[in-house]
Parts: C-alpha cells; structure tokens; sequence
C-alpha cells in the first residue's frame, strides 16, 4: 500500500496502525506529486493508495485530483481518499468514472481502527467504501415525494449501510440484525425503489448512489 | 496653483518657458472638441422636449442619451486630467442592477441634472473662451507690430482716414503697452483662463467632496471586509493544518491503543482509552463545526452550487437549489461575495429548520443586470420577522457591508420567501 499525507503526525499513526493490522506500507509521501512519482516508478504496483484531499502546494483538492490520475493510469490500483470534510460533490467526482476500487472516508474513520483496516481491505480487493456523512447527505437532497419515502425506517437504515458499500455481511454486523432479515430488506428495498438486484457489492451500490443522483 | 497642477510663476515673463502655459494653449484648443459635443448635447436634449409630447418617446431618448452622456463626462474630466494633471473622482454613477433602476436613480441624483448643465453651459463657455484666446494673442501683437507696417507699407500722408488718427506717435504709444501685454500678460492670462476652464468641468462633472468621500469609504469597506474574509480563511486553513490534524493523530493513536488494549484484563484502562477516544473525537467534531462557520473549503474548491448543496443536506427538508450555472465558471463571484451569500443562505435555511415547520424549500440564484438575486423561499407557517440580534438581522447586516438589500416577506399561514440583491460586476 502506498500512502500520501502532507503531515508527517498523521502519515506515521496511519503507518503505524496499519502495519500493526498487517497491511504493507510500500511507500509513505507528503504530496500528491511525490505519490505519482512513485507510481511511475515502482515494479509492483500497490494494491491501494490511501490520498489526503488536501495537500501542497495549493491545499485545496490536490489528493482529489491525484486519485482521479491513478484511477486513469493505473485502474487496478484502489484509491482510498481521505479528508477532513465529505463532500457529496467530492464524491461524485470520485465515483463518476469508475466505482470499484474507490473509498472516500472523514479523516477521523481511521481512529475506528477495525472498520477503517476493513477500508482499507475492502478497496484494496476492489470494493467501495463510502462515508456514511456522504450517504446521508445524498438521502437528505433526494425529494420526499417520491418512492425512499415509502421505505420503512429499517430499509431506510439498511439502504444507508448499503450505499456505504457494505456487503451484506457488513450490514447485517452493522446492524446486528440476522442475514435473512439483511436479504429481505434488501430485497424490498430494491423491489420498492424499481432497481436491478445484483448480487456483486460494488454494482449494488452504483445502481443505489445513480437512484440518489451521485453519479 | 498645487490645486490646479498648474504652474504660474512669479515673474510673468518665465510663464512661457513653462510647460504649463503651453497646456493650457493647447487645453483651451480642445474647447473645440467639447464645444461640438456640447451642440450634440443641446440637439439631443432638443429632440427630447420636442418629442415628448409623443407618448414615451421623449423619455426613452432621454433614458438613451444618459450613458453616452456619461462617456462624454469621461471624456472630458479625462482631458482635464491630461493637461491639468489634476485627477478628479468622477460623480458616483448609479449602482441600481437594471437599466430601469438605474434611469430612476440617474433622475433622481444631481449627477445628471449636473452633467446637462454643463454641458448646456460648455457651449457659450467654449465660445467665450476661444474667443478671448484668441483676442489675447492677436490683439497685442496687431498693435504691436502696427509702427512696422506702417512704416514699410506707406509713406506718410495715406489716404486711409485712419491714418489720420493712427498717427505713427499714436501707434508707437499704443505698441508699447500692446508689447509689454503681450510678453508679460497673455500666458498668465491664458493659463488662468484654462485654469478657470478646468474648474467648471470639475465642479460640475466632477465628485463633490461629500461624494468622493464616500467613494473612498466604500473603497475602505471593501477593503476592510475582504481582509476579514481573507483572515477567516487563514484561520481555518490554520485550524485546519494545525490542531484539527493533531487531533486526528490523537485519535488515530488512540484507536490504535484501543484496539491494542482489546484483549487486555485491565478494565479501567479500556474504559480510559474509550473516553479519550470519545472526547477526542468530540473536539475534531467540533473544530469541524467551527473552521466550517468560518469558511468552507469546498467554496473555494467548487463554488457555490457544491458548497450549498451540503447546506441543503443538513437542512430538514428538502431543498431545490437552482444556481446559475455561469456563476460556478465564468462569471464567478469575488471571494467575499461568494462567502456572504453562502452564509446567507445557510442562515436562511437554518431557520427554516427551526422555525418555518415547512416541507419543502427553494434557493435560486441568479444574474439581474449587473447584481445578483438571491431567493430563498419556503412553504412553512411565515410570520418570519427580522429581530434585533437574531440571525436574520445578522444576515441583513453583513448585506449591508456589500450593497445588498433584504426583503422578506412572510404572511402569518405562509409561505416564505426572502429576496436579496446585491451589486456584483
């Protein structure tokens, strides 16, 4: 795994906590450049990158911009984007081209060390992780009038969970609740939305975060 | 003499080796130009009262004329400037966002009223002036040269009549003094002419010094609030950079702990490190909130549209947001511009979370001539009022900062809807 953070605090608790969880850190950057640069020039590709959004010289979205590159350049590389706010609009950006492979998380999700190693993991095999900041965010500008609001208060919370890019294991653990029940839910929820069920993750989860108008 | 930026010097026989003196010929040359415009002026003005009769021709000739008229004033406070050197503010133009507006406000000020007579005035003016210039330059030089020419032309005993006034002793008196005039007066007399010349264009066409006071307090206000816009985004790059990172560290390294001290016996430790974690994360949480109600980065990065669409998220209904689409690109904002009215709208619809118990709400944004209207609307129960130190009187003062004007209006039952304007090139 490579990693890119302009501070050198957080790039080496990032480093730390992971190699701890065994994941191997191949290279640790302080900029977008440096990380490309990297990139280039490396035999072996790394499984994941894990990008800060903001970054030098212009901190502005920087990480952003790297991640998109790397989607382009080397499309079996994941990208995990990291920031201090989640911006839908980020998302979008993000998960327009292409959405395996892509995690954009709230910076502080690493402090839950399982779930953000679960991250980490998930992107890595070319899975989809996505804040659940942004999820709700997308749920909260979908209109009231139209088929969400005839979601139960359960599907609702299973369709959040889901858009995360959870698999149905993941959401049937985040809410303990059994997997029946997750299968069944999942079930309405597509059947009540109009949407095609497919049983890979990463297409589930294009075709809800397309319903909610992220893609 | 520092006022006009003219030099008159002491001795009036150095006048002509200035440079102003020579300004000041060719200066009064160009009442040529602006006595011609003058006439146009007139004509116009002519065309104006004779067509009034018909309906609202009149008018809309007048309407028409006013922003030629306004480069005709340019150009010739310009002028003033070029061979005065003296820069004169021009008279404030109307601010209003449309051309109706604007003809309205033209009406109503002085500036225009102002402009007319000078330029009704400038005709006679140029008149007078060219024609004293040029008395004072050929007069004293006619009667100057006269004992000349009387000699090399005619011997004594002309039949002329006039001869016989203008006597060769006559003529020498008289060219003395018409020499002298002529070395010592004309240039100083030209010169005070232009001087004169430039003062009517500058008092009439010119800012009074109330109005160019006000230029320069409007000029400091800008100033002043987009410093204090640049600060608030140095703050919150610095909250963003400094302790909101180091928190973070913080809590990864606790969550690191944590998830070391999973399988320890030690109970306390646990329960210590969980509350650490907590509390750390309570902070970054907080900081989040604040370095955001300073200056969002998005806003920045992406403008308007993106950086109210998560406003709009965290609003409890839903919320249509209509930007032009040209503000996001070509015709963006200023900085400060785009940070007031994202805080306004964030206002406006924190409120109608609290207060409007509406269902759906609105925000547009668009171009009106050279401003912006900013609207806000919701279908909740009204009776939105503004009140001293609440949030609206917030938002109508930082609009008074810019220009802006709110209106709001929010009959009791509903529905809502709070309009602004403000001037943006």
């Amino acid at each position: 795994m490579m990693l890119a953070d302009d501070s050198v605090l957080l790039r080496e608790g990032i480093r730390r906590l992971l190699t701890d969880h065994g994941v191997d850190i191949t290279a640790s950057v302080g900029d977008a450049e440096d990380l490309l640069k990297e990139l280039s020039e490396v035999d072996v590709l790394p499984d994941v990158c894990v990008v800060d959004v903001r970054m030098p010289p212009t901190f502005l979205d920087e990480g952003l911009r790297a991640a998109l590159v790397i989607r382009q350049r080397w499309p079996a590389v994941g990208v995990l984007v990291l920031s201090q706010y989640v911006e839908e609009r980020y998302a979008a950006e993000l998960l327009r081209s292409r959405i395996d492979g892509v995690g954009y998380l709230l910076k502080d999700r690493v402090a839950d060390v399982d779930e953000f190693v679960d991250a980490v993991n998930r992107v890595a095999v070319g899975g989809t992780v996505i804040d659940p900041d942004v999820v709700q965010q997308l749920l909260a500008r979908a209109p009231k009038d139209d088929p969400l609001a005839r979601l139960t208060p359960r599907e609702r919370e299973v369709l959040t969970v889901m858009a995360q890019g959870q698999s149905n294991s993941g959401i049937a653990a985040t809410l303990v609740i059994g997997h029946a029940a997750v299968e069944k839910h999942i079930g309405n929820i597509f059947t009540k939305l109009d949407l095609y069920n497919d049983s890979a993750d990463h297409r589930r989860v294009l075709a809800v975060l397309r319903y909610l108008g992220a893609t | 003499m520092q006022e006009s930026g003219l030099f008159i010097p002491r001795n009036p026989l150095r006048a002509w080796f200035t440079t102003s003196w020579w300004l000041a010929f060719v200066s009064l040359g160009t009442s040529l130009v602006s006595g011609s415009l003058a006439i146009v002026v007139i004509a116009l003005l002519t065309l104006v009262v004779v067509t009034l009769p018909f309906a609202l021709v009149g008018v809309l000739v007048f309407a028409l004329m006013i922003p030629p008229l306004r480069y005709a004033d340019r150009a010739q406070l310009w002028s003033v400037k070029f061979f005065s050197g003296v820069v004169t503010d021009r008279a404030s133009p109307p601010r209003a966002a449309t051309f109706r507006a604007r003809f309205v406000e033209s009406v109503r000020g002085p500036t225009l009223w102002k402009s007319l007579l000078h330029w009704i005035l400038r005709l006679p003016l140029s008149i007078a002036v060219l024609a004293l210039v040029t008395v004072q330059l050929i007069v004293p030089v006619v009667f100057a040269v006269a004992p000349l020419a009387w000699l090399i032309t005619d011997p004594p005993g002309s039949q002329l009549e006039i001869a016989e006034i203008f006597t060769l002793e006559v003529l020498v008196v008289i060219a003395i003094p018409a020499a002298l005039w002529f070395v010592f007066v004309t240039p100083t007399f030209v010169t005070c002419l232009a001087r004169a010349d430039w003062w009517f264009s500058r008092s009439l066409l010119g800012a009074s010094a109330q109005e160019t006071r006000v230029e320069e307090l409007t000029h400091s206000r800008t100033r002043v609030i987009d410093a204090a816009e640049a600060e608030r985004f140095r703050i919150e790059r610095d909250l963003h950079d400094g302790a909101q990172q180091r928190l973070v560290a913080v809590s990864i390294s606790l969550g690191h702990a944590k998830s070391r001290a999973k399988s320890s016996d030690d109970a306390m430790l646990r329960s210590l490190l969980d509350d650490a974690h907590r509390e750390t994360r309570n902070a970054i949480t907080d900081i989040r909130a604040l370095t955001r109600g300073l200056h969002p980065p998005i806003l920045t990065d992406r403008g308007l549209d993106a950086a109210l669409s998560s406003v709009a998220a965290l609003c409890s209904v839903p919320v249509d947001i209509n930007i032009a689409p040209e503000l996001g690109g070509i015709s963006r904002p200023t900085a400060t511009m785009e940070s007031t009215i994202y805080f306004l709208v964030s206002e406006a619809l924190t409120n109608v979370t609290k207060h409007a118990q509406a269902t759906r709400a609105t925000v547009s944004i668009e171009r009106l001539g050279q401003g912006l209207k900013i609207e806000v609307c919701d279908n909740g129960r009204g009776c939105a009022v503004i009140q001293p130190g609440g949030g609206l009187a917030g938002l109508a003062d930082r609009l008074s900062g810019v220009d802006g004007s709110l209106h709001i209006e929010s009959p009791v039952g509903g529905p809502t809807s709070i309009v602004v304007e403000v001037p943006c090139a």
